[in-house]
């Protein structure tokens, strides 16, 4: 069992860490429109999408059990904590390389990809049918409704506010503007904490500390608090977000498009269990509601890296993730 | 193309200011050719002219602050109204330091200068009703580009011909005090078209 102690919670670490990082580098991205139009500073942005993320890890168990035990199945031994590891490592390593060479990627499909990929290499057993409707499908109609959502609700609230005064409506705007920029952060802390949760969870499971497809207290604890705290440490990057972004966001797009990213990013958690990127999913909002000015709004090379990331980070992730099965094998590992 | 509201007063407002921005360049070709006892009649309806260009410009700036669905980019309207408005101010300084320095004839390029500022001024007022669809612009860029290096160009060779000896420094602070605000007018014009070109860009 040493053996096993020690891969779990090698696993439990790297999947926290996973998670920090997630936190640090995407929770900016939720806050940075109601940094800019005012509406909070930033520091008061960060601490209501630390809180966010914490109150939305503990909301729903969903997505967290899709990933740790509708996705793939593990016999309960060593060997199978060597397919987790692999699984997990090879998201990593993927991410990695993507980020190196500067590829589009993302970390949830990544994630899903690695795990596929590990259990194939293994033989273990892969729920295909559960792979297309809680992963496959999702992943690719998330951002088509993302944007065609956030492109109508944007028209209607042009339309209904195009006689309007600022004076009147902005401070309303406002105030609307810190709900939706809560509800993003409870959604991401519903859709990416949980996916660590999964994680953490299938590596119990498999190492034999744990059985059922209940999530253990203490990891929902402690994957909320990886996240907030990553989201807090990460603020800076609001300033950054700002800086590189080329088209600013007005308020009404701002609420427009983080209605619709946080409701899609609830619906499919809670209702769906599905894990999907909370980055396409608010990419796509946003591209949506800028695209009711026309179609140069739109950012093409955006949407280019997300169609990229949808054909080629699933299998790519999942052969990194096989060759380190294959190398762990190889050694003799297991 | 576009569901962003366009609000028709906004386009109007511009429309009339570049409006009053021609006829201010229409004058200011009569002034330059006209005596000298008559250019005072002539400055003065520049100077009405420049009046009434920026209660237009203060109805733009305000509609605009009060706007909350604004149909382009905040800050590009605004930018766009202000650019209009140094247009039109250094015309009207060119026109008034004609009559205060008291410019007994301008040598006959400026008539060529104040001539490509009227072209670039009624060029950008029979361009601006497209600025609400932002449709056959590509014609006006070139155009205005085209009419500040030409009048840049005048500009110079007028400079040239002050400074070559024949003409004493009086005349020439007297000259220049207008002819650099025509040129600089073409600037300003060559300023409104690369932010009606940015908000094409963004928009559209």
């Amino acid at each position: 069992m040493g053996d096993a102690y020690l891969l779990v919670s090698i696993i439990i670490v790297v999947a926290l860490i996973f998670d920090y990082t997630n936190g640090f580098h995407d929770a900016a991205n939720a806050i940075a429109t109601s940094v800019e139009t005012k509406a909070l500073r930033p520091k008061q942005a960060l601490a209501l999408a630390a809180v966010g993320n914490l109150v939305g890890a503990f909301i729903s168990e969903g997505v967290a059990k899709t990933v740790g035990s509708g996705i793939i199945d593990v016999t309960p031994s060593v060997s199978g904590l060597y397919v987790v590891l692999g699984g997990v490592f090879g998201a990593i390593a993927w991410n990695m390389i993507t980020w190196w060479f500067g590829i589009p990627s993302s970390s949830s499909h990544a994630l899903i990809g690695g795990l596929v990929g590990a259990a194939l290499a293994s033989s273990e057993v892969v729920h295909w049918d559960g792979v297309l409707k809680k992963v496959a499908i999702p992943m690719v109609i998330s951002p088509v409704v993302g944007f065609s959502l956030a492109f109508g609700l944007t028209a209607l609230l042009q339309y209904l506010f195009r006689n309007s005064k600022r004076s009147t409506v902005s401070k309303y705007f406002k105030g609307a503007q810190i709900c939706s920029a809560t509800a993003m952060s409870v959604g991401h802390g519903l859709q990416d904490a949980q996916k660590t949760m999964g994680v953490m969870t299938l590596a119990l499971v498999v190492g034999g500390f744990h059985s059922g497809d209940s999530i253990p207290t203490w990891v929902k604890v402690s994957a909320a608090l990886a996240i907030a705290a990553g989201t807090y440490a990460g603020g800076w990057r609001i300033m950054k977000t700002l800086g590189k972004r080329m088209v600013h966001i007005d308020q009404l797009r701002g609420v427009a498009s983080e209605t619709v990213a946080s409701s899609i990013l609830f619906v499919l958690a809670i209702n769906f269990k599905a894990p999907i990127s909370t980055t396409h999913t608010i990419t796509s909002a946003i591209i949506g509601s800028g695209a009711t000015r026309g179609k140069k709004a739109v950012s093409w090379p955006v949407v280019g890296k997300i169609l990229t990331a949808w054909v080629i980070t699933v299998p790519m992730a999942a052969i990194s993730a096989a060759l380190m099965v294959y190398l762990t094998k190889f050694l003799g590992f297991h | 193309m576009g569901f962003t509201p366009k609000d028709a007063v906004l386009f109007d407002l511009y429309t009339s200011l570049t409006e009053r921005l021609a006829s201010a360049a229409r004058s200011s070709v009569e002034l330059v050719a006209a005596p000298m006892e008559e250019r005072r009649e002539l400055a003065k309806r520049i100077g009405n002219i420049e009046s009434e260009a920026d209660e237009l410009l203060g109805k733009i700036v305000r509609r605009i602050d009060d706007m909350f669905v604004t149909p382009y980019d905040r800050g590009d309207l605004q930018d766009l109204a202000n650019s209009l408005d140094d247009a039109m101010d250094a015309i009207e300084e060119a026109t008034d330091v004609a009559v205060l320095h008291r410019v007994e004839n301008f040598p006959p390029l400026a008539t060529e200068l104040v001539e490509v500022v009227r072209k670039c001024a009624e060029l950008t007022a029979s361009s601006m009703p497209r600025l609400k669809n932002l449709k056959d612009l590509e014609h006006f860029y070139a155009e205005v580009d085209r009419l500040e290096d030409e009048g840049d160009r005048i500009h110079r060779r007028i400079t040239a011909q002050l400074y070559d000896g024949s003409v004493d420094a009086m005349t020439i602070l007297r000259v220049t005090g207008t002819i650099d605000q025509f040129e600089e007018s073409l600037d300003h014009m060559a300023k409104v078209a690369r932010v009606i070109r940015t908000i094409s860009l963004k928009e559209s």
